[in-house]
């Protein structure tokens, strides 16, 4: 009897494989900012799937989607190809692009997103792997979440990424804002000198960070179980800022972040880098 | 000469390693609300030692001290060199003198070390890897210490102390009156200094260890304790393993107990 219990899975996985339906498809667009602006945006909130980034010489935004649905069943597959959508809106100096299907709540607050994901509205599974062609002058904010990659490759833009179960990879870049991950690496190779504070941050992956050779930075690190290595000369290790704050309920709060930070070549804007178990290793090229 | 070499270089090396401990430690001053009124200090630890000191200041001082990351291994990796992380994160909270430490290290050891003024009431706990000493403070301690002793000296108040696997050591200025105390381990010795004209009702058991004193013990006889158990009409009888001793004629109880190690009650 035991036996059987084992089996009943196995067999429903094996006939959804042998029935499973397959759609894929490419949607390409070409995105404009409706207003002039010298601080256009471009937010990507991709769930499943990748998002590549390179640049490109013209006004517009050139989005190139792969969309790959699943379905259980014929019928499965067609609400499928008809539920999924992938969106993009102009708003002023703003592009957004996002993927739409009923198991995707979203909302976004202040700095904070809340991506919501309930299989069970839905009966197939996508994947949506993008890439993006993005002018220079645009800061590029972009997320995904699962099975893929976020790749930026020469683009010289601001860059604010974000991933959850994969990696960020920015070769070649210029400004990096922010870079995140939990279950990843993150790797930056960038020649140009910091100009603004940035923040690195992952829990299982390690951080690897290409500067130029005439760095000047101050570098913060934390980590719970990691370690940090660097071949720049370290110049001195600057002391630890205390931080004090006053609560709502007159607290009197002072506080030690648990950066060690270290000057390297004249010093400037600070660079912070904090893992959980993974390591953290900035050189020079 | 090769003496005055020798000398040399280990003063440097002294010196290296006096500037390598500055370093590391991290200083927070912590000022009061109310600095003439007493306070309250706060520090649950998991892994480190504690050492408060009661100062004429107005100001509690934490000093936090570092000695892990001494490891020579991993300092180098594809020909970068590793810098070793030895700051803490630590926040502070002060709200009416009442100040409470949090650390968030839980897998290095960390040293505290703390100035507070004398009038100051301490509840201070650590788990691993460190012990807890207390010197010339004037009010109530709670202290508890798993894995390190416990010591407490010129204290003039009250002292709640528990330990499992290490020693407790408490000296007594003055005690304050009619206030009970608890001292008890588990595998360690438990010292106690009180003064000569203390009163007190002590309740001591040790089960694998003896009890000594130097004061003179006013044994009571030990009763039987009956227990009424609520199901059924059956009556628990047992033998209570406690002695009951009064000092200088009784007062409050003072509970000493232990497991395996002794118990020592002197008089100051």
């Amino acid at each position: 009897m035991k036996f059987y219990h084992l089996l009943i899975p196995f067999l429903s996985v094996s006939t959804l494989a042998l029935y499973a339906q397959k759609h894929t498809e490419t949607i390409s667009r070409k995105l404009t900012f409706t207003n002039e602006s010298s601080n256009y945006v471009l937010f990507v909130e991709n769930i499943n799937g990748a998002v590549e980034i390179s640049p490109y010489s013209g006004n517009e935004i050139l989005l190139e989607a792969n969309l790959e649905i699943i379905g259980e069943d014929a019928t499965a597959l067609a609400q499928g190809k008809k539920e999924l959508e992938v969106i993009s809106r102009a708003k002023k100096d703003s592009i957004l692009i996002f993927i739409s299907c009923p198991a995707i709540s979203y909302y976004r607050y202040d700095s904070r997103r809340n991506y919501n994901f309930d299989s069970r509205k839905i009966d197939y599974d996508f994947k949506v792997d993008m890439h993006l062609k993005v002018p220079e002058n645009v800061l590029s904010d972009v997320s995904t979440i699962n099975n893929g990659d976020i790749v930026i490759n020469n683009y010289k833009g601001a860059i604010k990424a974000a991933n959850v179960n994969g990696n960020v990879l920015l070769t070649d870049v210029g400004e990096v804002v922010k870079a995140t991950t939990v279950n990843g690496d993150i790797e930056v190779i960038t020649s140009n000198n910091p100009s603004a504070n940035a923040n690195f941050n992952t829990i299982n992956g390690d951080i690897k960070v290409h500067y130029p050779n005439n760095l000047g930075a101050k570098i913060g690190f934390k980590s719970f179980n990691g370690k940090f290595y660097t071949d720049f000369k370290v110049v001195e290790r600057l002391p630890v800022k205390v931080i004090k704050t006053k609560s709502h309920e007159n607290e009197n709060i002072y506080k030690l972040e648990g950066y060690t930070t270290i000057k390297i070549g004249e010093g400037g804007p600070e660079i912070r880098f904090e893992t959980f178990n993974g390591d953290v290793y900035v050189s020079s090229k | 000469m090769k003496l005055i070499i020798s000398i040399i270089i280990s003063l440097s090396v002294f010196l290296q390693l006096a500037q390598a401990q500055q370093e590391d430690e991290q200083k927070l001053v912590i000022p009061l609300t109310t600095p003439n009124n007493p306070g309250t200090l706060k520090l649950h630890l998991v892994t480190g030692s504690i050492n408060v000191i009661g100062y004429n200041g107005k100001e509690v001082l934490i000093t936090v001290k570092n000695n892990t990351d001494k490891r020579k291994t991993d300092t180098q990796k594809n020909g970068m060199f590793r810098i070793p992380n030895k700051s803490y994160n630590i926040t502070v909270v002060e709200k009416n003198n009442e100040v409470d430490i949090s650390c968030h290290a839980i897998n290095k050891p960390v040293i505290f070390e703390i100035m507070v003024p004398q009038a100051f009431s301490l509840n201070l706990h650590t788990v691993n890897n460190g012990n807890i000493s207390v010197e010339n403070i004037k009010g109530e301690i709670e202290t508890n210490n798993v894995n390190g002793s416990i010591y407490l000296s010129n204290i003039s108040g009250s002292v709640v102390a528990s330990s499992i696997n290490g020693a407790i050591e408490v000296g007594f200025e003055t005690v304050t009156p009619d206030i009970p105390m608890a001292f008890s381990s588990l595998n360690g010795k438990i010292e106690v200094r009180l003064p000569a004209n203390i009163k007190a009702s002590a309740k001591i058991s040790s089960e694998r260890g003896e009890v000594y004193s130097d004061f003179e013990m006013e044994i009571q006889a030990s009763k039987p304790v009956v227990e009424k158990k609520a199901s059924g009409n059956y009556k628990k009888y047992t033998i209570d393993k406690w002695v009951y001793a009064n000092i200088n004629g009784g007062g409050p109880e003072f509970l000493f107990k232990n497991m395996n190690g002794n118990i020592y009650i002197r008089k100051n």
